[in-house]
């Protein structure tokens, strides 16, 4: 079986976190080995399980082949320079009293994604299938991005410019000749220590010096998370609700994605109500006080369905399999992700659906 | 002259950000001239009527506009972030655009402008506050010093900067608000619950007796969860108003109306 990666995209609040993990359960429960994972430093992933703690990979109770993740930026991003130390031992002293590197592993919310992506390409080999809870919208977009623009730094010459700039201007006890070959990358480094301040431009001089040495594991490590979110592997589900505004959304997230090299898999409409027919609000039995408020209901149910509607047709034109989950009367998220599981497994996708690929997605995969 | 002059709109994606930054840059606008800056531009603002000016955040120019401010040259910064390694490295480093951007808006009060910044929802909607952090730790010196500790000054000041946070009502969106306030500089001058749905208790139950048929029962199962409204938001300790749930995309007028009685008090 070729390994998937699900990418579950949206605007916030449209219930991200729910589907993901409704997702896995789902896949789980088809029985493939399955792991859900969040790269967003706030979402809720344990709260929809009913878990507390998610640092490491943790067994869902109830749903066999489960397993969730909510990987913590700080001790992962620790690990990963201490595992980058090990290759390069020479660095051990400057980089531990790098101030640059300590606020980074220090729990950045930048490096969140960076730690998170590294953390899943290092756990998924054991599993089949990966479910992956990514930031709001836009983000989502750029956390799609990511390794590319990472590779763009680490595999292209820029690294090398930069640790070559960075070992020059940290030992500056060579020769005439070379310094002056150094001249304009030594004007540089002036010019920022000046208006910076010496201390910042060692510490990113020292952090750059170090990556351009560890750069193979670097570049292992990208390639890692490159392979995971890759469009000829990852499956985008892009999640919505019923609600007016909604078919705008939809369409400015496929747009970005576009330009990312992607397309939906699979579009999942959440909270679509049920109809609220006019019978109701004209029935004799009703009291006459309610009739304005079922009328009042029937309106607002129409525009949900409306939305939701149109959508649908979006996804039918695009060719794109879409399905509705139904909304629940209930506020409690773990109850949520067994109704949402049950929606979605009945979904044609399911059974096959998603497994035929589009061919626009080949074309764009090899991008 | 003791009237805010920044409004920072902060949250997630897709909370409404852009419709409440929108009332609020009207709302400043009856005092001032008011600018409003956000990632959708003049495009956030549509056909509606509006008494301020509109500006597209552009986190690049922001950059280069702060890195010139710094480097005490502006073909210097162009030709330092135009530079093909630096540019590659600057473009992973996050949250370095919306600190510039901050920045460059602190420069557009200096003529007496109210600004509304619309920010980016970036993961925690919090990225930029850690690069804040992140360059403080740095202990950078000369401009680059000064300039972030202007920044933090007028953050740190509530008389000059509004701390607007706007959220959802739903469990999981309001558990992530909860997190993100505590993880701000300082307390929020007010949370925004957007959407909240507060209908009109119907004791659905009671009509039992007229579900007598396939269609009647499913149009009361949709009424009940119509009716199932928005639970009530925990204290915050901190200013809270509700925007109620429309049909429609909020006008700034309709926003102004349901932040009024917080805003002004």
């Amino acid at each position: 079986m070729s390994k998937t990666t699900w990418v579950c995209i949206g605007t916030g609040g449209v219930g991200k976190t729910t589907v993901s993990a409704a997702l896995a359960v789902t896949l789980a429960r088809g029985g493939q080995r399955t792991l859900v994972a969040t790269v967003d430093p706030a979402r809720r992933l344990g709260d929809t399980l009913g878990l507390d703690r998610l640092v490491g990979p943790t067994a869902v109770p109830g749903h066999p082949g489960l397993q969730a993740l909510a990987p913590d930026s700080s001790a992962g991003a620790r690990a990963l320079i201490e595992h980058l130390l090990v290759m390069a031992p020479s660095h051990r002293e400057r980089i531990g009293g790098n101030a640059l590197v300590a606020a980074l592993t220090g729990g950045f919310a930048g490096m969140h994604e960076l730690v998170a992506l590294a953390e899943l390409a290092r756990v998924e080999p054991s599993f089949d299938v990966t479910v992956i809870d990514a930031a709001p919208s836009r983000h989502a977009i750029d956390v799609l991005a990511l390794p590319a623009r990472l590779a763009e730094v680490i595999d292209g010459r820029a690294i090398q410019w930069l640790g070559e700039l960075a070992r020059a201007s940290l030992a500056p006890g060579r020769g005439f000749g070379a310094r002056l070959l150094q001249t304009a990358r030594h004007w540089i480094v002036r010019a920022l220590a000046s208006s910076i301040g010496s201390r910042p431009i060692n510490d990113a001089l020292g952090l750059l010096a170090f990556a351009a040495d560890v750069r193979p594991q670097l570049s292992t490590w990208i390639a890692g998370a490159s392979q995971l979110l890759a469009p000829a592997r990852a499956r985008i589900a892009l999640v919505t609700t019923a609600r007016h505004g909604a078919v705008d959304d939809v369409e400015q997230l496929v747009a970005q994605l576009a330009e990312v090299g992607h397309r939906p898999a699979l579009v999942i409409v959440n909270r679509v109500p049920g109809p609220c027919p006019r019978v109701l609000a004209d029935h004799p039995g009703l009291p006459a006080s309610w009739r304005e408020h079922v009328a009042r209901a029937a309106d607002e149910l129409d525009v949900a369905r409306a939305a939701a509607r149109a959508i649908v047709a979006r996804a039918t034109m695009w060719g794109v399999p879409v399905i509705e989950i139904p909304s629940f009367p209930t506020h409690d998220p773990v109850a949520i992700v067994g109704d949402v599981a049950n929606a979605l497994s009945r979904g044609p996708w399911f059974h096959g659906g998603a497994e035929t690929r589009p061919s626009a997605q080949n074309r764009l995969a090899t991008r | 002259m003791n009237e805010p002059l920044l409004t920072l709109v902060i949250g997630k994606g897709g909370v409404g950000k852009t419709t409440v930054a929108r009332g609020l840059a009207e709302l400043a606008s009856l005092g001032r001239r008011a600018l409003m800056i956000g990632y959708e531009g003049p495009r956030a603002v549509g056909d509606e009527a509006i008494h301020f000016d509109v500006e597209m955040a552009d986190g690049d120019a922001a950059l280069r506009s702060v890195a010139a401010e710094i480097l005490g040259s502006q073909r210097v910064a162009k030709a330092l972030l135009s530079h093909f390694a630096i540019r590659r490295l600057a473009a992973i480093v996050p949250g370095l655009r919306e600190v510039a951007l901050l920045v460059l808006a602190l420069q557009y009060t200096d003529d007496g402008r109210h600004v509304v910044i619309d920010m980016p929802a970036t993961g925690h909607g919090l990225a930029w506050l850690d690069t804040v952090r992140l360059l403080h730790a740095l202990e950078p010196t000369g401009r680059a010093r000064r300039l972030i500790d202007r920044l933090d000054a007028k953050l740190a000041d509530r008389s000059f900067t509004k701390l607007v946070v706007v959220t959802l009502g739903e469990r999981l969106v309001m558990a992530e608000t909860l997190e993100l306030c505590r993880a701000l500089p300082r307390r929020p001058d007010l949370v925004v619950i957007n959407g909240v749905h507060r209908p009109p208790a119907l004791p659905i139950d009671g009509l039992a007796g007229i579900a007598t048929t396939p269609i009647l029962a499913g149009a009361v199962a949709s009424l009940r969860t119509w009716a199932t409204p928005t639970e009530t938001t925990p204290q915050l300790g901190t200013a809270m108003c509700e925007l109620p749930r429309l049909m429609h995309r909020p006008t700034p007028a309709e926003v102004i109306r349901a932040l009024s009685p917080q805003v002004f008090s």
